[in-house]
């Protein structure tokens, strides 16, 4: 670690006002991308990564394997970057619908956990990319009528298509569980039967 | 309903589009079909599949030139390729990278324009060369001026028998010789620049048609709204005509001057066929500048029509709209 920026940590984490001051223009200045899109949430993304910066040099995180200039910035794009992420989530709309019912199968629910989610970026990976693209509108937050207006296709055939990619990507899950972590990264997902009058997904 | 129509709309159900009667019926289908429930349960799998994006560990890696540690680097790539979100997001933890040196500025300074850029360049080419050249006519001049004037005063106090005066007159006229050359040079050389400043224009002229200059997104503003009162219907827009992006696109609405009551509207995008694309963030008005920021992600407006409009999020209402012509 170069002295200098130990020095700064310390003083910054004594609440000297030059070394906080100089920390907070570094945030400020690294967070100003993301402003925009975070809107009336920025001061209190801002506050956000302060504590977190603070929590981070506090701990001793800071291991002096790049500038404290250069760790601080990528704090702060990390940090961005997840509360963009958590305020463009769609809530599932009424999911309390099975409260109180037994549910056919557990549930399998959003997990953090690395390799869950590298898993699940395979299976993306093996879904075909206009299933990928309807999928996206949906997540996003736009009904069939929307869709199939936008797509120029039926709003039956829009839904069985939907209906398709669902099974696609359940079904690619389930072979790469089997498959094992890392394996079949390239092998497109095989086509499940067709039911009678669906259109073909290319 | 059936259990094929009701696993049809589960993807809608979840995401809270559907008309009260439809959600109502496969509420009350769900409650009583177990195979049903089964299917809500793979359409939640299939949703987590479909919402997942590269982490943000990835992103500020890449953003760094560096290999990612979470996250294979090829199945990054490929999911950069197809999922606009992570895209438009790289791009902003780039532009942050970009930040970091102090000699760049925060704002987003509009990029000149490539005519007047290269114009000025070769004007100030121009202008070195024009200056160089008078510069070398006067010397020339003064030396020629000052050659049999020297020549005169060394005849009338020098003996004639002495040589130095026509040995001077020799090494002046060597001299003037000399710096003919340097000129014609000069000359040469101003026509060389001004010839790589033509070729530069044409150069940057075609970058700029093929829109592959590099720049960091674009800017678009909007600054005639047309306000829409209460019980009127809403006039047509004059559209304004912007060149499709293959980078995240950042639209300024400004607010409509006679509005009684500015504050954050919820927006959506409308294209020819009347199809609204609805935005989930509310833009807040900047009170400085009095503009609405909206953010575009990279290639969500294909060639076409848009009508772009601002609704009061809490009554809903239509209060500006704006059009936007992508060519």
């Amino acid at each position: 670690m170069v002295s200098d920026d130990r020095e700064m940590v310390a003083r910054f984490l004594r609440g000297d006002s030059e070394a906080v001051g100089t920390v907070d223009g570094w945030i400020s200045r690294a967070a100003w991308p993301y402003q925009r899109r975070l809107a009336d949430r920025w001061d209190d993304v801002l506050q956000d990564v302060r504590l977190e910066v603070t929590r981070l040099l506090g701990e001793g995180k800071f291991r002096g394997e790049s500038s404290l200039r250069t760790y601080l910035w990528r704090v702060v794009s990390h940090t961005c970057l997840d509360q963009l992420r958590s305020q463009s989530k769609w809530k599932w709309a009424d999911v309390e619908v099975l409260d109180g019912m037994e549910e056919s199968e557990p549930r399998r629910g959003i997990s953090s956990r690395q390799e869950d989610r590298d898993l699940l970026l395979r299976v993306l990976d093996r879904v075909p990319q206009d299933c990928q693209e309807m999928w996206r509108l949906i997540v996003a937050g736009l009904s069939y009528r929307e869709m199939s207006l936008r797509m120029g296709v039926a709003e039956g055939t829009l839904r069985v298509r939907v209906l398709r990619c669902r099974e696609k990507a359940v079904a690619a899950r389930q072979d790469l569980l089997q498959d094992g972590p890392g394996d079949g990264r390239n092998n497109p997902v095989k086509n499940s039967p067709k039911r009678s009058g669906e259109a073909n997904i290319k | 309903m059936n259990c094929n129509e009701s696993i049809e709309f589960l993807p809608w159900f979840l995401n809270g589009t559907l008309e009260k009667g439809e959600h109502d019926e496969i509420r009350r289908h769900l409650a009583t079909c177990e195979a049903c429930r089964a299917a809500l349960n793979q359409t939640r799998e299939a949703w987590e599949i479909f919402d997942q994006h590269l982490p943000s560990q990835t992103l500020v890696a890449l953003a760094y030139g560096e290999t990612p540690q979470e996250t294979d680097p090829a199945l990054a790539e490929r999911h950069l390729a197809s999922c606009p979100e992570c895209a438009a997001e790289l791009e902003l933890a780039r532009m942050s990278r970009h930040l970091e040196k102090d000699n760049v500025a925060p704002f987003p300074v509009p990029r000149p324009r490539s005519g007047a850029s290269s114009r000025s360049w070769r004007n100030l080419a121009a202008a070195a060369g024009l200056t160089t050249l008078v510069a070398s006519a006067g010397w020339i001049y003064q030396i020629q001026q000052t050659a049999p004037y020297s020549a005169q005063v060394a005849r009338a106090q020098t003996p004639p028998a002495a040589t130095a005066p026509r040995e001077d007159s020799g090494a002046l006229q060597k001299k003037l010789g000399e710096l003919a050359a340097t000129l014609s040079q000069l000359q040469s050389r101003q026509e060389e620049t001004e010839m790589r400043a033509r070729k530069a224009e044409t150069q940057v002229a075609e970058l700029e048609t093929r829109n592959e200059a590099p720049h960091a997104s674009t800017l678009v503003i909007l600054d005639s709204p047309v306000l829409v009162r209460a019980g009127e219907e809403p006039s047509a827009p004059k559209p304004e005509e912007v060149r499709r992006s293959s980078l995240s696109t950042t639209v300024l609405l400004q607010a409509a001057k006679d509005e009684q009551a500015p504050g954050p509207r919820k927006a959506e995008i409308v294209d020819a066929a009347g199809t609204k694309l609805r935005l989930p963030e509310v833009l807040p008005l900047e009170p400085e500048s009095g503009y609405y920021t909206l953010s575009v992600p990279a290639g969500f407006l294909k060639p076409g029509r848009y009508t772009i409009r601002l609704l009061d999020p809490k009554s809903g209402g239509l209060r500006e709209t704006y059009a936007l012509q992508v060519k």
